[in-house]
């Protein structure tokens, strides 16, 4: 036995877990944490992808910060996520809630609203332009029958926003709705059965059960939908691929913009920047509200 | 909270209880079918558009049900791009996808949970703050590191980092994968696989004999998700393919969209085509799909 037992049995287990390891680690340095070094690098450099960077201090920052453009994205994309977010969490809790009944037709509608969120985003951004269209779209049809008149949407910079939105919640909401009835499944049935010799009423019930039992669930959703959010990029590459952000800006999202920088104006060190800021929200984002929840859990009585 | 007790079957009030439980009823059915309706309509509305003739297609107000359906829609639309190449060079990208997050995760899984080691659950917190790494941090530098290596103009971009766990979209990553598949194998029971050790079976052999066979349904999932969510990417293919003929069908579906806009028929039945694995993959496995996003919501 060796002077350090304790040391000589770490490494084995250490040496014994490695090969096991390896593939995740090697890609977890080359492919993730190097990029990240070398995009913190390259946020202080003037970079064009044809010479060597060249160090420029803050300045990109500085730019950054002077960049109307910048700002214009980050508005677009705080609007998105600050109506998106609830949107997606109250619609998804309530298709959720309707489906934890014991309704007809359970599986299908559930089958029914999820599929959507397995159609590649592509294809549902393309369907919904053509949806969109605002001389022979469906939705237009659909709202004449009410005497709304023709609207623009994505070709409307003050509709555009919300056309995308419309798009990304019908292929999100399912997701959503999925995680919320797992949860509801988790609320112990004997909870209402007290209230209910109570005599307490559904929203009672709803507000001082249903909710804090789904506290972890909710945050759950909410974390996810703001990451996805402050990347959102897919659906509205696709719709404003002639024209990014078009019209005037209104859709040009931080990633979009970010996109441009790197690939269409070879601004490398700029895009590195946002990139890194984005970094630091993203994980700014997720401490606060892990954070938050273990405070919630608690209140909850659950862990 | 504390009113009195208010039941008393054959009053009036019960009754009017009664009748308001059956509107209610019937509220909540009627909500669920117009949901289903809104959600469904354009996919219904995806197919309808493919069926219909060029005549058919630009009319106000629009028509659901074609009168006479243009099934020769699909083999010009598949005619009009490369789709049967666009259709191959997906499936190689999903397939490498597949067995590249099986390769990485599976074992990685293993070593986070059945094995013991000191630093596991810390290194294993590293996993979980991957899983909210957005992937436009690190395309630009993945992009110069790709192109050092010589590798694009060639599908490996999108093919190599699964095989290193590092496939990173908004929607499903490798270390989502570690992640379903670790909290898996901790409900493992664990007398099976003292049972496998006793016998004397090195880590390799347990995990292939013992830990796979038992972690069956999780491993399906993760299938699933690797393929469905490799089919339908767009950003890293948009990124890293840089030659026409190595295009996605998500690449190449976009360029049709912009480079044909009004032929909305044919971009329908190619749109249809498109969604076809993916919706008979959910047909076939609504379950796994359904468990893995509970998993990941409720433990997370």
């Amino acid at each position: 036995m060796s002077a350090r037992p304790g040391t000589g049995r770490a490494a084995r287990q250490l040496a014994a877990a490695l090969p096991f390891l390896a593939p995740w680690l090697i890609g977890l340095i080359g492919l993730i944490v190097v990029p990240v070094v070398l995009v913190l690098y390259w946020s202080f450099t003037n970079f064009n992808l044809l010479q060597a960077p060249q160090w420029v201090g803050a300045q990109n920052y500085q730019n950054l910060v002077a960049d109307p453009t910048f700002w214009t994205s980050v508005g677009n994309t705080l609007y998105i996520t600050l109506i998106g977010v609830p949107a997606g969490v109250i619609i998804g809790l309530g298709t959720a809630l309707l489906l934890n009944r014991d309704v007809r037709g359970r599986d299908f509608h559930r089958a029914a609203i999820f599929l959507p969120a397995i159609v590649p985003p592509v294809a549902g951004a393309i369907v919904w332009i053509w949806i969109l269209n605002p001389d022979y779209g469906l939705l237009n049809a659909v709202l004449s029958i009410f005497h709304v008149s023709p609207l623009g949407w994505l070709g409307d910079p003050s509709w555009a926003k919300l056309a995308e939105l419309l798009i990304v919640l019908w292929g999100s909401i399912g997701q959503i709705m999925i995680v919320f009835l797992a949860g509801l499944k988790e609320v112990p049935e004997q909870l209402y059965e007290a209230a209910s010799i109570d005599g307490a009423s559904g929203w009672a019930r709803f507000r001082h059960i249903t909710l804090p039992m789904l506290g972890p669930v909710l945050f759950y959703n909410v974390v996810v939908g703001v990451i996805f959010y402050l990347q959102f990029f897919e659906q509205a590459f696709v719709i404003t691929s002639k024209d990014l952000g078009a019209p005037v800006n209104s859709t040009l999202y931080y990633t979009i913009y970010l996109y441009q920088n790197a690939f269409d104006f070879l601004k490398m060190g700029y895009a590195a920047a946002m990139a890194w800021v984005l970094f630091l929200t993203t994980l700014a984002v997720t401490v606060l509200f892990f954070a938050f929840q273990r405070r919630l859990v608690f209140y909850a009585g659950e862990d | 909270m504390a009113a009195p007790a208010r039941s008393m079957a054959g009053t009036p009030g019960a009754r009017r209880r009664q009748a308001g439980r059956w509107g209610r009823r019937g509220l909540v059915q009627v909500t669920l079918i117009v949901t289903s309706v809104i959600f469904l309509l354009p996919l219904v509305w995806m197919v309808s558009s493919s069926l219909k003739g060029n005549a058919d297609i630009f009319v106000f107000p629009p028509v659901l049900f074609p009168a006479q359906p243009q099934t020769g829609n699909y083999a010009q639309a598949l005619s009009y791009i490369p789709f049967g190449t666009y259709f191959r060079n997906s499936a190689i990208v999903s397939a490498a996808t597949v067995v590249g997050t099986l390769v990485a995760c599976v074992p990685a899984a293993y070593a986070f949970s059945i094995l013991r080691w000191p630093g596991r659950d810390l290194v294993f917190r590293l996993v979980l703050a991957t899983i909210m790494l957005p992937f436009p941090v690190v395309m630009v530098p993945q992009y110069l590191i790709f192109r050092n290596l010589g590798w694009l103009g060639t599908l490996l971009p999108l093919m190599v980092p699964p095989f290193l766990g590092a496939f990173i979209t908004p929607y499903f990553a490798s270390s989502l994968a570690i992640f379903l598949l670790r909290q898996f194998m901790l409900g493992l029971p664990r007398d099976l696989i003292d049972a496998g050790r006793i016998d004397g079976a090195g880590n390799w052999r347990l995990l292939w004999h013992v830990v796979v066979p038992l972690s069956k349904g999780s491993i399906v999932t993760v299938v699933l998700f690797a393929f469905l969510t490799s089919w339908t990417a767009f950003v890293a293919p948009l990124i890293f393919i840089t030659k026409g003929d190595l295009y996605t069908l998500s690449l190449g579906l976009q360029q049709y969209q912009s480079l044909h806009f009004t032929a909305f028929n044919y971009l329908m039945a190619a749109s249809v085509v498109f969604c076809l694995p993916v919706l008979v993959a959910f047909v076939l496995a609504q379950r796994y799909f359904v468990q893995g996003i509970s998993l990941t919501g409720t433990k997370g």
